[in-house]
């Protein structure tokens, strides 16, 4: 061969496979997978658990809180493996990398996905959805749904878009403001409160460029708008006006910000370490039992507690879904169906473990299942549920969201400082 | 082995991956191909361009990578120059590869835990009085300069430049060249300047354009050590493939394409000079 | 002046080298180190969490040396034998030319190129897969590697033996493989560590499936876990210390795929 046509016939190659590829794969043509539609109808409730027997179910999961993390692998597992003989694998990733990963093999035409089932929330819902990457709808399928609390708007809806068995409620909560009582007696309370209390203290806040910040700038603009104005389908005009007001506020206290707002924390876990530290005064977190858990762990100080604003924060529930053409769909759904399992649902409960809300309906559950959750939702340090409820607020649509990621990344961060 | 078979190995393993690669992600950017390939369309090159964090974070690699080489550079060359003596006994040769052991994961370890705001040189100067909390210590992690990110690069290319430079020493005889001199007259900033620096850079000067290649792509140490903005490129790239916008995952490819294409430019312009024509290191 | 100069260089390499070691070998000894605590004591509980507890790194460390040695052996052999077909004359130019080109680009931007191939053969979140995408890597460097080895002196060395009777196969075992085996053995070494440091790429094709040790300190210093994160790296830089001890010169070239 002479180098000539070596290479060219090495480039040709590299290009004829390209093309070839790209041209098989349209928009939309999805693979065939093991399943679509309407799952396992045939199949009773026993035989799906009898199929599996053995199998292996891949989960996707945000793995940045090690709690959460304990719960899975020494709760859940060896339980999955002891009741089912089914073995649960977890695989690190969230929200944009699942759909990434999704997105990725439904255009190479997969017939079997990597994972079989991950954790999500309403975006990556809105955006699987969109892809049609879910299987379903299961959740009518499966036993333990029948005590779940549906008629709730915050577990019924997932930003706003209603589930239709598509993904299974997971667990739910509401967005906390996190302070030591001993070093911030009087904490603020609604924004004019902040605002003085920055001009006072600076350097001491900021907000996580992240979804637990992006969900306290949704409470903020929730806040700022009439009543429910925000909720419903996205709206373009409302958006820009309620997000310049926010940003508007932002800029004009970015200088009494950490660091002087040039800088904002990329992960949670980095907040509330500067909050452990004593670098900033509050953290944030979208689970309201997060302080407790974090004492048990003595990573935050027992004088540690949380609140919610005035103007309200956020509830919401997250979720269980399944890949349309995962290798196991029916192993995941015996999975899934555990987690809503009333005894899995008061564990998760109970603050020492994850203090995670549950989505079951305590008037639809057994007395004794009744009671044995209400004992594990006992806390000492995190606020009372009911004490919060009042200034629950919905989730808002999928599209606020991302803008605000994109618009906060773009307008403020890289912004001028 | 017989040619032809040299030949495919040689093509599966080094050429076919990286040129279907390259023209995936160039037909992916261009809207030719991927799910959201509607047609072709310079919407994702715009929107990649577009956005002045994208020079910046252009502006920021390279400004890593050419101040860290610098600096990794005039450190192994003053330890180097300073300690010529040395380079011959067994146990100071020893010394100077261990830190090659040390991976990109492990100073980013290092820097971390040295150079934030509540690593040890914080603790230590709050001991001794010149600082009075975390908050007090200057921003050296998940700065706006990038200083340890910066701090560690310029150590890993000082570690490996210094190696390779006291391999050069006696390759390049310039022990006799120095000797030489001092016997004919010249002072030893004159050598320096005439015959020491010129040698060693001429003939290190592939390597240091090398390093100064990896910088420019480094990963780990800006992802550890690194903010949200501005970001190194790898950085950037893997941002916008894992952002929550799917509209920003053709403008990942295109980026993808576009530092690749920069390296064969590089390379490109190198052989014109036929320098890689000569062994590798 | 000189020696001064020679003395001053000396401490301040001294400092700047060693300390490195120093500190994450203290950080690994440590439990839970509270701001401004100088110095909490040691604990050795990373370690025990390390092998045996929730947090085991006896897989990763397995899947690591696995890839690790698998990977260089491959590399170093397929780079040996087809760099002596493809050396010489134009083709020979165009090859060392075109293998640096894997060799400048920073995997995990190769990484990127590579995916959606990579779902697409069902390779991801496999051994096999970052296996392969890891030779992509190491197969360009063992090729260049070999390049320096297949002189006019080999060749010499090669006609010599057949002069003297030998045939094809008795000068390849019996010549060429015993004169090869230390550059065999460098190359080997080296490509094994571009595996075992190897994150970017293996974090993308591996889908977080396929764990490694490098993943591993990755995960804990993420996590803003020091004692964990310093005790795995400490684990990571055991192998080629030990190299080091075993012959230096090892290490030189890998250290230019550190960066």
């Amino acid at each position: 061969m002479s180098r000539f046509s070596f290479f060219s016939t090495g480039i040709t190659f590299g290009l004829l496979a390209t093309l070839l590829l790209s041209a098989c794969q349209s928009p939309g043509s999805g693979p065939q997978g093991a399943s679509s539609g309407a799952p396992a109808d045939s199949l009773s409730w026993a035989q799906i658990q009898q199929a599996a027997r053995g199998a292996t179910v891949e989960m996707m999961m945000w793995q940045g809180d090690p709690q959460i993390n304990r719960f899975m692998k020494r709760y859940v597992k060896p339980a999955l493996q002891e009741r089912y003989g089914l073995e649960l694998k977890l695989l690190p990733g969230q929200g944009s990398q699942i759909t990434t990963l999704l997105l990725n093999e439904k255009q190479a035409g997969r017939r079997e996905s990597e994972i079989d089932m991950m954790w999500i929330n309403g975006e990556t819902f809105y955006q699987l959805q969109r892809m049609d990457a879910l299987y379903g709808p299961f959740l009518g399928r499966l036993p333990h749904a029948r005590y779940l609390d549906l008629e709730n708007p915050y577990i019924g809806q997932d930003f706003q878009r209603p589930i239709e068995g598509m993904e299974a409620p997971w667990g739910n909560v509401q967005l906390t403001v996190i302070y030591d009582s001993l070093r911030t007696p009087q904490p603020p309370k609604d924004l004019a409160a902040l605002s003085t209390y920055l001009k006072k203290h600076p350097g001491r806040f900021t907000i996580p460029n992240e979804f637990t910040g992006m969900t306290l700038l949704k409470s903020w603009m929730i806040g700022m708008a009439p009543d429910s104005a925000l909720y419903g389908a996205f709206d373009e005009k409302l958006y820009r006006r309620y997000r310049d007001s926010l940003f508007t506020w932002i800029q004009a206290h970015r200088r009494y910000f950490w660091q002087e707002g040039a800088t904002f924390p990329q992960r949670l876990a980095g907040l509330h370490r500067l909050f452990a530290q004593g670098e900033v005064d509050f953290t944030f977190s979208n689970n309201d039992a997060e302080v407790e858990n974090k004492i048990y762990q003595n990573t935050f100080p027992a004088s540690a507690r949380a609140y919610v604003y005035r103007s309200g924060t956020i509830k919401n529930s997250h979720y269980l879904g399944i890949v349309r053409w995962a290798r196991d769909p029916l192993a995941s759904m015996v999975v899934i169906n555990f987690l809503l399992s009333p005894e899995a649902q008061i564990e998760k409960r109970k603050p020492r473990v994850w203090g995670d809300g549950s989505v079951l309906s305590s008037r639809k559950l057994p007395d004794s299942a009744r009671k044995a959750m209400q004992k594990a939702a006992q806390r000492r340090y995190a606020p009372a549920r009911d004490s919060l409820t009042p200034y629950a607020r919905q989730e808002l649509a999928p599209a606020y969201m991302t803008r605000l990621y994109e618009d906060f990344q773009k307008m403020i961060v890289e912004g001028d400082a | 082995m017989p040619k032809r078979a040299a030949a495919i190995l040689y093509l599966l393993l080094a050429v076919l991956p990286l040129s279907a690669g390259l023209l995936l992600a160039l037909l992916v950017s261009l809207g030719l191909a991927g799910f959201l390939g509607t047609g072709f369309t310079l919407d994702y090159w715009s929107a990649l361009l577009g956005r002045w964090a994208f020079w910046q974070s252009l502006g920021f690699s390279f400004y890593i990578a050419a101040v860290g080489t610098l600096l990794a550079l005039v450190l192994a060359l003053f330890f180097t120059i300073a300690q010529r003596q040395r380079l011959q006994r067994r146990a100071f040769h020893t010394f100077l590869y261990l830190p090659l052991a040390l991976p990109t994961l492990v100073m980013a370890l290092y820097a971390y835990y040295l150079l934030s705001p509540t690593g040890w040189l914080s603790r230590l100067s709050m001991a001794l009085g010149w600082t009075s909390g975390a908050a007090d210590f200057p921003r050296l992690v998940q700065d706006a300069g990038g200083v340890a990110i910066l701090v560690v690069h310029t150590l890993m290319s000082t570690f490996f430049f210094t190696v390779y430079l006291g391999q050069l020493w006696p390759k390049e005889n310039l022990d006799a060249l120095l000797q030489t001199g001092r016997n004919l007259g010249a002072s030893f900033g004159q050598l320096l300047r005439r015959v020491v620096l010129p040698t060693l850079l001429k003939r290190a000067a592939p390597v240091i354009l090398l390093y100064f290649v990896f910088a420019l792509g480094s990963y780990e140490i800006p992802l550890l050590l690194g903010r949200s903005h501005p970001q190194m490129l790898s950085v950037y790239a893997m941002n916008l493939l894992d952002s929550y916008q799917l509209e920003t995952i053709p403008q990942a490819y295109g980026l993808a394409a576009l530092y690749t294409l920069f390296m064969a430019l590089l390379l490109f312009l190198l052989s014109a000079r036929t320098r890689l024509k000569k062994k590798p290191v | 002046m000189k020696s001064l100069g020679a003395y001053l260089a000396l401490w301040l390499q001294g400092l700047l080298y060693a300390l490195p070691f120093v500190v994450v070998l203290l950080l690994a000894g440590m439990p839970y180190w509270p701001f401004p605590q100088l110095w909490p004591g040691w604990s050795f509980q990373a370690w025990s969490l390390l092998w045996g507890g929730s947090d085991n790194v006896v897989p990763a460390f397995l899947h690591s040396l696995v890839l690790a040695l698998s990977v260089g052996a491959l590399a170093t052999l397929g780079g040996f034998l087809s760099s002596r077909a493809l050396q010489q004359g134009q083709l020979g130019g165009w090859a060392r030319r075109w293998a640096y080109f894997p060799f400048l680009l920073t995997p995990v931007i190769y990484a990127l190129l590579l995916q959606y191939f990579f779902t697409w053969l069902g390779w991801g979140g496999s051994l096999g897969g970052v296996l392969l995408a890891q030779l992509f890597i190491t197969y360009p460097f063992a090729f260049l590697f070999f390049q320096g080895f297949w002189t006019r002196r080999v060749q010499d060395l090669e006609n010599a033996a057949i002069t003297l009777g030998a045939h094809q196969g008795q000068v390849f075992w019996r010549v060429l493989w015993p004169y090869a085996r230390p550059a065999l053995v460098t190359c080997f070494f080296q490509t094994f560590l571009i595996s075992w440091f190897e994150y970017g790429l293996t974090s993308v094709i591996g889908l977080g499936k396929v764990p490694t040790l490098a993943l591993a300190v990755f995960q804990y210093l993420s996590e803003a876990n020091p004692a964990l994160a310093a005790a795995a790296g400490l684990l990571l830089i055991a192998p080629p210390l030990f190299l080091l001890w075993l012959n230096k010169r090892i290490l030189l070239t890998a250290a230019v795929y550190e960066v």
